[in-house]
């Protein structure tokens, strides 16, 4: 966007000098202004195109608060807003120009900002999740010229900012007060340490309430490659040896997989059919790439990893976990591109209550239980099973039972409350004492990351969580990519480099193309842990589009694609598409004297994930189809419902029967819509001999429907 | 007849899987030449045993009932209330006011009053009570029934091996089949005389077997071209499904096939009705069934930590015929001897209490009352002191009670599963048989 200066305009310049009338508004939540040298703009200094909304939530701020960009889902943050600061200063020359904000992991990951100088434009991505390197609240945007006669131009937007852009205040300092700027930082640094020194008790418990992790920042690593779906290719082909393998899958085919395997449900009629029409020799890229940027992306992987989580977190006594809060959290970071290491630096330094900081879940929901969150820290992230040693040094590989503890201690400190009923209100905490005791000797265990020095005794909770969050995500970490690279494989080609999938090291996993999966890892790295990059190489490759092996003759590895069972809320999803499944949700009921904890209701989703759920940590061998799984297909009331053929009713079905006429046309429909593909010639046979013999069309197509949703193939992934 | 191991995983192809073959040498060892023998057997006649084999029905009092106003009276006691003792069909023995009706069969239970175990937190309680383990952060076990559920299991049977009638009276205070998975879950009843709604069949059943064997020839081409081990999966699933939803053996789910006199008989309570479908389903060849009872109330149920004079009389009156009906009625058709039958709670009740009558939680001197299967009726095992107090005489343990279980049911309880996460587990750890029983 070119930026024009408007000369010939008035704007109220009396409200937004701070620095002329430098009042402390609200000593308590807001910054003390007066110390800085140079001119202050407030926010209330802006011109606002588009609802910008203000708001006063996280202190401190400038002025009488602060203006963000809207939450996410809410009506607001869809509309494009702008934002622009003018203002003449008082003498030509070069100024260091700063922006004020809070920052946070909901934040913007690249905010645009256009500065019109003496020189020209600039423009730049700031990203607000990471904390403003200061003074205070001040990021610098960079040193620039301006002439006193022409307007310095700020102008900030929320286009494609990838979350909240905050705006509190711009800063210009001339350059020969720079360094008075730096000495009011450095007195700001040492303002802290001082108060510190005689603490009141309620200043304590002031800080006990306000501890929060310093903001995530992303080990950079220079040393990794990008992989292309060729080369990707040629690695497995080398690798696997694979000289014979199936054919590539056709186009139906290809969506109906990749659009399960990336959104989480059976493409529908019309996408299928302009998918068909589309003669772009790169459509199928091109596919990837839509279903990738489809906000349907995020909420689908949220809730695979939710599985990942939920499965292995016990019931807690009288509050019943909802994952909910943390799946939208998840879904808006996959969404938006943000980094595996970011989500997971959050996911373990995470405090406050589960609602306002979803991440929190973790240790909210194992209720700081320091010898899950140590087992479940390494298995998830880490890939890596060290339950056994709890009791006892590991059986088969060389994990000491010190390990364990050591790994326990990280979380010794941490504290949740768990409220009755309500788990978003679960609050996570830090203790202010306490160390880790091993079970047997009663010896007191320091925390130490598998191959470092114990950390000193008397550690704080955070102290203890950052370092090992950095340790775990930090590059040189090798685990940490591969257990994600292992997670993605195995949905993406059914098969995991290393089996069982939580389990990569090698002392105890038994590794099948290692090099490809330390190829697949450092492509994970080198696209900052963002996993649509990583989806989006492997999806592209000819591996992933092979057909099945149908004749069962195909030896190894990758020669031919596998089959998998869906989860429960793809074959939620998918009934959704196919035959419109509402999703009855059921009214809460408020405990009462009688009933104090009564049980949230389930809604349609929450049954079909009971049932056809599983533990996506598990192999094949531990997703068995079930009787439960048959009966919902076979009798379940709300989806038969969605079977009747009826004049009288509603349903897709009937809807279909009356566009289509003519019986052969409306079972390739009703294929189409089921199965996401055309029925053979024999299955089209079959079913118009059927269609023919039963007396009434509607209860004919009843059949063939139901028929269709209970066929293996249905709920599976091929 | 093939009688799964599923949690045994197959080692995957051309890949050496060290863990895989550790879990089927486990497996080897832990069957053993002693116990292979008798798992042939069991394979080869699994479908005889079932029919033999002992059945068990739990029933659970919800919340630790207290065994001042159950079956352990104090009177002189100054911890015991209002409740009177009377006399039973066991000379000497007494119990309290409250179960008439249980009273005129204590020659058909053997009572201990001694049970004692440290937990007397509800959800670590009702963990080791209903699996045999204390609880484990790491590991979910399974509850008895998925357990005797594991063991009993029989593919070509119409109905579930472990059903539970009714519901915990707080969701959260619940055991599941754990690690043993989704195969070996209870099959759960709401209220005994409903079914659930996806067993009902939504058209008749010409049309519906019509409906599957389309859908069945529509899986055809999905079979040629790559499915075929996902089809053979579904096909043995439907079938079992179709023997389930379709099976004459539903009926005895119903109970209005039983004579009104009999359904009296039981009380018209959920609890008295569950334990008449107890006795059906047994009867039809289920090997495992739970009866809950919390008092349908509120969700104290037996957790009487609240006006316990007015609520005592009411829980047990809720219990009181069913569970007499139930020895009763067993007796007199002959399945006594073959059915063992549990009353228990998570644990007892503080000899202290509140000026309503409200007691805390206890663990101290609990009661299990065990019938037919073969033990020794009639008799009462253990003692609290005179005031009821502390156990003063058979310390009984949790882990001793699962023990006889074991001995019971005909199931070794050193006998080994592999979990899902890799672990071998012995159905039983620890513990010692109850000499007094056999």
């Amino acid at each position: 966007m070119r930026l024009r200066t408007r000369r010939h305009r008035t704007y109220l310049s009396s409200v937004v000098l701070l620095l002329i009338a430098p009042t402390l508004l609200c000593a308590a939540d807001a910054i003390d202004t007066k110390q800085l040298p140079g001119i202050l703009l407030d926010n209330t200094a802006a011109e606002l195109m588009g609802p910008w909304q203000p708001s006063i939530h996280t202190k401190p701020y400038i002025g009488e608060g602060y203006i963000h960009s809207g939450v996410p889902g809410r009506d607001e943050a869809s509309v494009p807003k702008t934002l622009t600061f003018r203002h003449k200063l008082p003498k030509s020359g070069k100024y260091g120009v700063y922006l004020a904000y809070n920052a946070n992991s909901n934040r913007a990951a690249a905010a645009p900002i256009e500065i019109h100088h003496a020189g020209g434009d600039a423009s730049l991505k700031l990203n607000q999740r990471e904390a403003p390197k200061g003074p205070a609240l001040f990021q610098s945007l960079g040193q620039f010229d301006f002439n006193a006669d022409e307007e310095a131009v700020i102008a900030i937007s929320d286009k494609d900012a990838k979350g909240i852009v905050i705006v509190d205040a711009v800063l210009f300092v001339p350059q020969n007060e720079i360094a008075k700027l730096d000495a009011v930082a450095k007195k700001l640094a040492e303002a802290k340490p001082e108060a510190k020194q005689k603490p009141t008790k309620k200043k304590a418990a002031e800080e006990k309430v306000a501890q929060v992790a310093p903001a995530f920042a992303r080990h950079p690593r220079t040393d990794v490659q990008l992989l292309t779906p060729e080369s990707l290719d040629q690695l497995i082909a080398e690798e696997a040896h694979i000289t014979d393998a199936t054919d590539l899958i056709d186009d139906e085919t290809f969506l109906r997989r990749v659009t399960i395997d990336v959104i989480g449900r059976i493409p529908t009629e019309q996408e299928r059919a302009d998918f068909l029409a589309d003669t772009n020799p790169a459509k199928r890229a091109l596919m990837i790439d839509r279903l990738l940027d489809s906000q349907e992306f995020g909420a689908n992987w949220a809730t695979y990893w939710s599985d990942v989580f939920s499965y292995r977190i016990p019931q807690p006594e009288l509050t019943y976990l909802d994952y909910q809060v943390f799946q939208d959290w998840l879904a808006q970071q996959l969404n938006e591109g943000t980094g595996w290491d970011e989500v997971t630096y959050r996911i373990l330094t995470a405090t406050g209550k589960v609602g306002d900081n979803p991440p929190a879940f973790f240790v909210g929901f194992h209720q700081a239980s320091t010898s899950r969150l140590a087992g479940e820290t390494t298995r998830i992230f880490l890939g890596t099973q060290i339950q056994c040693a709890e009791c006892h040094d590991h059986p088969f590989v060389d994990i000491p039972q010190e390990r364990f503890h050591q790994m326990a201690a990280f979380f010794v400190r941490t504290n949740a409350k768990l409220p009755w009923n309500d788990s978003s209100q679960i609050e996570v905490g830090s203790k202010e004492k306490g160390e880790h005791k091993m079970p047997d000797t009663n010896q007191a265990m320091m925390p130490a990351v598998f191959s470092g020095d114990a950390m000193s005794e008397g550690a704080s909770d955070l102290d203890r969580r950052v370092l090992l969050a950095n340790w775990v995500i930090q590059p040189e970490n090798a685990l940490f990519a591969k257990a994600y690279a292992n997670r993605i494989w195995e949905r993406l080609m059914d098969q995991p480099f290393c089996d069982p999938i939580d389990e990569i090291t090698e002392e105890a996993g038994f590794p099948s193309l290692p090099s490809v999966h330390d190829a697949v890892a450092a492509h994970f790295i080198a696209s900052e842990y963002d996993a649509k990059p990583l989806m989006r190489v492997i999806l592209n490759t000819k591996a992933y589009q092979r057909q099945l092996d149908a004749k069962d003759e195909l030896a190894g590895q990758l020669t031919s694609a596998e089959l998998r069972k869906m989860r429960g809320d793809v074959v939620f999803n998918s009934l959704v598409t196919a035959v419109e499944l509402p999703n009855v949700e059921g009214t809460p009921m408020k405990p009462t004297a009688e009933m104090r904890f009564p049980p949230p209701p389930k809604s349609t989703q929450d049954l079909v994930n009971e049932v056809f759920g599983y533990d996506p940590s598990l192999g094949r061998a531990f997703r068995p189809q079930t009787m439960q799984q048959a009966m919902f297909l076979m009798n379940n009331r709300q989806l038969q419902n969605q079977v009747k053929a009826g004049d009288d009713q509603q349903t897709k079905l009937a809807r279909m029967l009356k566009e289509t006429p003519d019986d052969r046309q409306a079972i390739q429909r009703l294929y189409v819509n089921v199965l996401g593909r055309a029925p053979q010639e024999k299955e089209l046979e079959i079913a118009y001999d059927y269609v023919q013999e039963v007396e009434s069309r509607g209860e004919a197509f009843e059949d063939l429907l139901w028929a269709l949703l209970n066929t293996a193939e249905f709920t599976t992934r091929n | 007849m093939i009688r799964p191991f599923w949690n045994l995983v197959a080692g995957r192809d051309h890949v050496s899987h060290r863990r895989g073959f550790l879990k089927q040498l486990m497996t080897a060892s832990a069957a053993g030449a002693m116990t292979l023998s008798w798992r042939d057997m069991l394979v080869a006649q699994a479908d005889e045993l079932r029919k033999t084999g002992k059945a068990m029905i739990l029933l659970w009092m919800d919340g630790g009932p207290s065994q001042f106003e159950t079956f352990n009276p104090k009177i002189g006691s100054k911890y015991q209330g209002p409740a009177k003792a009377i006399p039973t069909s066991l000379p000497g023995v007494h119990i309290a006011e409250y179960l008439p009706e249980t009273a005129k069969m204590m020659h058909k239970i053997a009572l201990i009053r001694s049970m004692k175990s440290s937990e007397r937190d509800h959800f670590r309680a009702i963990k080791l009570v209903r699996s045999g383990y204390p609880i484990n952060p790491s590991i979910q076990y399974p509850t008895w029934g998925s357990v005797v559920a594991r063991d009993r299991f029989d593919p070509t049977y119409d109905l579930p091996a472990f059903v539970r009638i009714g519901k915990p009276r707080i969701k959260t205070r619940d055991v599941n089949s754990g690690v043993l998975g989704p195969r070996y879950e209870s099959f759960k009843i709401d209220q005994a005389g409903t079914l659930p709604e996806d067993v009902l069949t939504t058209v008749p059943e010409e049309r519906l077997r019509r409906r599957l064997d389309l859908s069945a020839r529509l899986d055809a081409q999905f079979a040629s071209s790559g499915g075929a081990k996902r089809v053979l999966e579904k096909q043995e699933i439907y079938q079992q499904t179709q023997r389930f939803v379709l099976s004459p053996k539903l009926e005895a789910f119903r109970l209005d096939k039983e004579p009104e006199s009999l359904r009296e008989a039981y009380g018209k309570t959920d609890f008295g009705q569950g334990c008449l479908l107890a006795r059906r389903l047994v009867e039809t060849g289920v090997s495992f069934v739970e009866v809950f009872s919390t008092g349908n109330v509120s969700d104290q149920g037996w957790d009487t930590h609240k006006k316990g004079w007015d609520e005592n009389p009411k829980l047990a009156e809720g219990i009181d015929r069913g569970y007499a009906t139930l020895l009763r009625d067993l007796d007199q058709r002959g399945m006594l001897d073959n059915t063992l039958v549990v009353w228990m709670g998570e644990f007892g009740r503080t000899p202290k209490f509140k000026p309503d009558g409200g007691r805390e939680h206890y663990s101290d001197g609990w009661i299990t009352c065990l019938s037919g299967g073969g033990v020794n009726m009639g008799q009462v095992i253990g003692a609290t002191d005179d005031e009821g107090v502390s156990v003063s005489d058979r310390p009984v343990e949790v882990q001793d009670l699962f023990r006889s279980f074991c001995h019971v049911l005909g199931m070794n309880p050193h006998d080994e599963y592999v979990t899902d996460l890799d672990q071998p587990l012995q159905l039983v750890k620890g513990g010692e048989l109850i000499h007094e029983l056999f």
